[in-house]
């Protein structure tokens, strides 16, 4: 009887020492809970996970312990990136330079980088597929996403926010402390949280239903001239694929290169440096982040200061062979010769890109304006 | 009762244990040890650096903006047995700063050679990166993978170098050695004593002298021999050339 009670006494011990502790997820901070309202409906922390949806030619995409994607987070992060109370007279949002209609890059206006106004150094990057990615900006300054963001909020050139007073908006708004519970269980919202629940919204931007995605996926056949021009796409001939590699079907690459824009006699004679000003290496002057050319058709202005307005002057800059310089990639091997593609070649190319684009992306509701203001 | 408890204590404390595996590990039982490579790549003498331009035993000038390869390691113990594992594979990349220490686990024992893979054997070659994680060094993610030839890029050497011997000029003759394909994987027995004991660190000293890429076994030119993709049969033959000078480059030595 004896050893019964002890082995039942064991088991109980045993189950009650491996049990989760779940009172830890509802663990706030002192500091935190100064800033509990008592007359405020919090509802009810869920950090269940946002789960993301891709095919399954595509790679699983980077870990990302720091900052999980969770439902309430996305949904939380969706709203912030289209409401202006971010920026410093509270007249930018994220989507004013990310617009949807544009694969989330930046709205052509007819000027390059132009946004009421302003002129920025940089064209505005597409945000797509991003949970792939592990250096963000043109530059490629940051490896953090939630970096790039809270970068982006303070950039005296855009939004220009300021800390203090964009908490003290969001305190004081009638929703977003609940929001703010129900994403991360905290009362005191904080910087921290608030890029984070941005960066999980673009996290959660997946662009994987092009025509060309379906005839990977043996949907649909594609025209015999966009067939073609993958081809060229895909060999020497077009050159294309060693900076946009066809390789995990995401056509981009996660580096920096020179792809000829500019001339220079010099590794010093570039107007902007892009990558070297973050390595403070000369031989990386000139080089910027390999972009995705997903959705090329939707997010002209092109290259990193938007200098092509169109894709046919992107594909006649290639096809001319592009500029020398020091730095630029030696994946470029027509460099000055130029690819010497006919006409018809390069209406096969271009029709080929267009396979590219995902227009269910710009129409997708999961990523659209939550507050319809527009 | 004492007897009871410290059963007790024992069981829970055993059973909360999440049982982990480690990354290199051989074996998921059994004694196991550390060996520490000491790797240094270099050229000219010099550990390499994307920001300098080097000399070739030719003379040549030359500078280096990328270099990226596989190896893998197995080691023979005085058994004659072949020790290794998928997790004894390892991209090296100049770029991430991965051109440096490394540590993989071996099962304790004596040890008489190392067999180094250059690149990927045929059956890790085909592995489908779309299975893996993007940050995995075999995922899709790494650019190193060719779904041309659904395989990985083994060798990856980018740089510039001058035209001609008294060439003083800005370097502007492309460098591109991208090299894969099953016929490319070369395994190397390197002769080599060394001991491997229960949570002790056994120290290998390993050096890659990237100059002999273009001597070690053939002689080549580098301005002439400067693109090769593996694409055809005359960028393979350039490939292989590469590869192996490649894989005896490589010194181990305890």
């Amino acid at each position: 009887m004896k050893s019964v009670i002890s082995i039942l006494l064991i088991l109980l011990l045993f189950q009650l020492s491996c049990k989760k502790d779940n009172r830890n997820s509802d663990v706030v901070s002192q500091d935190s809970l100064n800033y509990y309202q008592e007359d405020y409906n919090y509802g009810i922390f869920d950090s269940s996970a946002f789960k993301l949806n891709y095919p399954d030619f595509i790679s699983r995409p980077l870990s990302n312990e720091q900052n999980p994607l969770t439902q309430n987070g996305v949904l939380l992060g969706r709203k912030l990136f289209y409401d202006p109370i971010l920026s410093a007279d509270s007249s930018i949002k994220c989507a004013s330079c990310h617009s949807q209609n544009n694969a989330f890059s930046s709205p052509s206006t007819g000027l390059k980088n132009e946004y009421k106004g302003i002129i920025f150094e940089r064209n505005s990057m597409a945000l797509f597929n991003k949970a792939w990615e592990s250096h963000f900006a043109w530059d490629m300054r940051t490896e953090s996403l939630e970096d790039k963001v809270k970068t982006s909020i303070e950039n005296q050139h855009g939004m220009n926010g300021n800390w203090e007073i964009i908490l003290n908006r969001l305190i004081n708004h009638s929703t977003y402390p609940r929001d703010f519970y129900q994403a991360f269980g905290i009362y005191k919202i904080e910087e921290q949280e608030v890029v984070k629940a941005i960066a999980q919204f673009i996290r959660s931007i997946l662009s994987f239903n092009a025509p060309f995605d379906q005839y990977l996926q043996g949907q649909i056949n594609l025209p015999d001239e966009a067939l073609l021009g993958y081809q060229i796409f895909s060999t020497e001939k077009g050159d294309c694929f060693h900076c946009h590699t066809i390789e995990g079907a995401l056509f981009n690459l996660n580096d920096a290169l020179n792809n000829g824009i500019d001339s220079s006699k010099s590794t010093t004679g570039f107007d902007d440096f892009g990558y070297g000003n973050v390595t403070d290496n000369e031989f990386d002057n000139g080089k910027f982040k390999s972009v995705s050319i997903r959705n090329v058709g939707f997010t002209a202005p092109y290259m990193h200061d938007g200098r092509f307005q169109t894709l046919k002057e992107v594909l006649e800059h290639y096809n001319s062979g592009g500029h020398f310089s020091p730095t630029v990639s030696p994946t470029m091997k027509y460099i000055g010769e130029g690819l010497a593609l006919s006409q018809e070649e390069m209406l096969q190319l271009e029709a080929f890109l267009k396979t590219l684009n995902d227009s269910s992306l710009l129409k997708n509701s999961s990523f659209s304006n939550p507050f319809n203001d527009e | 009762m004492l007897k009871y408890t410290f059963i007790l204590f024992s069981i829970i404390s055993i059973s909360c244990t999440k049982v982990k595996l480690e990354k290199g590990t051989c074996t998921e039982s059994g004694s196991r040890g550390l060996v520490n490579f000491n790797f240094k790549a270099l050229t000219s003498g010099a550990e390499i650096e994307n920001t300098r331009e080097y000399l070739s035993t030719d003379t040549i000038r030359y500078r280096i903006s990328d270099l990226k390869f596989y190896l893998s390691f197995m080691a023979v113990n005085s058994d004659n047995d072949t020790i290794g594992c998928i997790d004894h594979v390892k991209l090296f990349n100049m770029k991430d700063s991965s051109l440096g220490n490394f540590t993989l686990q071996f099962p304790s024992d004596r040890y008489d050679a190392l067999i180094m893979g250059v690149g990927l054997n045929p059956q890790i070659n085909g592995t489908d990166p779309s299975s893996l994680e993007a940050d995995h060094p075999l995922s899709a993610n790494q650019g190193t993978y060719w779904s041309w030839a659904n395989g990985y890029k083994f060798l990856q050497i980018e740089g510039m170098t001058a035209t001609h011997k008294n060439d003083t000029s800005v370097l502007s003759n492309p460098l591109l050695l991208h090299v894969g394909t099953n016929d490319c994987y070369i395994e190397r027995v390197i002769l080599t004593d060394f001991s491997v004991k229960r949570r002790d660190v056994t120290i290998l000293n390993m050096k890659l002298n990237l100059d002999q890429i273009y001597n070690a076994i053939h002689e080549l030119d580098i301005i002439e021999d400067n693109y090769t993709q593996t694409a055809n049969s005359e960028e393979a033959e350039l490939a292989f050339k590469i590869i192996e000078n490649f894989s005896y480059a490589i010194e181990i030595s305890n």
